[in-house]
């Protein structure tokens, strides 16, 4: 019977310890879900910044033109401006274009940027004529990388 | 029954009335403890996310807090059709080059609750000003991005057709239980708040502000 006593006891003295922990414990959540409150416009400024910010990098991630006329433009390098692009059409993956080139120093710096970039996937020449009045004109077909 | 059964029934009954006693006061008792625990658990690991948290917002810097205002020009939640083509025309007037036929139309939304606008426009002048203009135009705010280009030089005036796509996007509606974790950002998000603040803002839009802001102080509506 004695150990009865004491087994119900230490039961008591168990749930007592632990009552009042859960107590401690609940009134530090309560207090801090008081301070979390506080910084409520803080929080939902971040919820802001961190969704307009994964929306930005979801549309930063989609094709972009202005590439494509940066690289084009990387082939006029070294040309006159005697030399002109009449003509291009350009989207974010297929450029084409056709161009004067007046003289033989400029056909020579726009081969030579067409051999040394890396920015295209494919380099067509369509076509390609001279004329003694107007010089070479040139249509030129490429692909983005 | 015998005596002796008795006797030993008489015996041994307290025995087996403690050892059932000792069954119920345990099997109540220790699963109160049991509950108890389990509650104080429950109680730490909210304590700790809301610690967590707490630590969180508070170390969110004014910088921080006041690029919302950046990234709401940046990514408006209304049509910002005014806005850009104030800004490519004020690119345009930088560049030197006459902008025209301005078009605008919505080219609607996504998967990702983005919403688009395609502004349309011829602009007139050097080709190299065109290039320029063009290049720039990745640098403003709001985003906005070139869908293609057709160049055509007559008389020795480059006219260029340009199609550009501005987005925006509804702020998000509900804002976390108070008992929710939130993440600080990352790295990569603050490179990207970065760039954003390097963008060209309009001198006019709409701005959300932990203050006060221009149209709407709360965007979560509570």
């Amino acid at each position: 019977m004695v150990a009865f006593v004491v087994f119900c006891l230490g039961i008591l003295a168990l749930f007592i310890v632990n009552k009042t922990t859960l107590t401690n414990t609940q009134a530090g959540v309560d207090q801090l879900k008081t301070q979390v409150k506080a910084q409520e416009t803080s929080e939902q400024q971040l919820i802001l910044l961190k969704d307009r910010l994964a929306k930005i990098a979801s549309i930063k991630s989609t094709p972009n033109a202005s590439k494509s006329i940066t690289n084009v433009d990387s082939l006029f390098a070294n040309v006159s401006s005697a030399s002109t692009m009449n003509e291009a059409n350009i989207t974010s993956s297929k450029m084409d274009i056709s161009l004067i080139i007046r003289s033989n120093e400029d056909l020579t710096s726009f081969i030579q940027n067409i051999k040394s970039t890396k920015l295209f996937n494919t380099i067509n020449l369509p076509s390609f004529t001279y004329s003694a009045n107007n010089g070479y004109s040139i249509a030129v077909s490429l692909t983005n990388k | 029954m015998s005596e002796n059964d008795k006797e030993i029934l008489k015996s041994t009954a307290p025995l087996i009335i403690v050892i059932i006693l000792f069954v119920i006061v345990g099997k109540f008792g220790i699963s109160q403890v049991i509950d108890l625990r389990a509650r104080i658990n429950d109680a730490k690991k909210t304590q700790s996310t809301l610690s967590e948290k707490l630590k969180i917002l508070k170390s969110l810097s004014q910088t921080t807090v006041s690029s919302a205002d950046s990234v709401t020009f940046a990514l408006p939640k209304s049509n910002p059709s005014l806005q850009t083509i104030s800004q490519l025309k004020l690119l345009a007037s930088n560049n030197l080059l006459v902008l025209s036929d301005i078009r605008a139309s919505i080219a609607g939304g996504d998967s990702s609750n983005l919403s688009s606008v395609t502004t349309s426009f011829n602009v007139t002048g050097p080709r190299e000003q065109i290039i320029s203009f063009i290049k720039s135009i990745d640098g403003i705010a709001p985003i906005t991005l070139v869908d293609k280009m057709q160049l055509s030089e007559d008389k020795g005036m480059n006219i260029a057709n340009i199609s550009t796509r501005t987005y925006w996007a509804e702020f998000p509606s509900t804002i976390p239980t108070v008992t929710q974790s939130v993440t600080d950002l990352t790295v990569s998000e603050k490179d990207l708040l970065t760039q954003i603040g390097n963008l060209i803002f309009p001198s006019f839009g709409e701005t959300v502000t932990a203050t006060g802001s221009a149209l709407n102080p709360n965007p979560f509506g509570q």
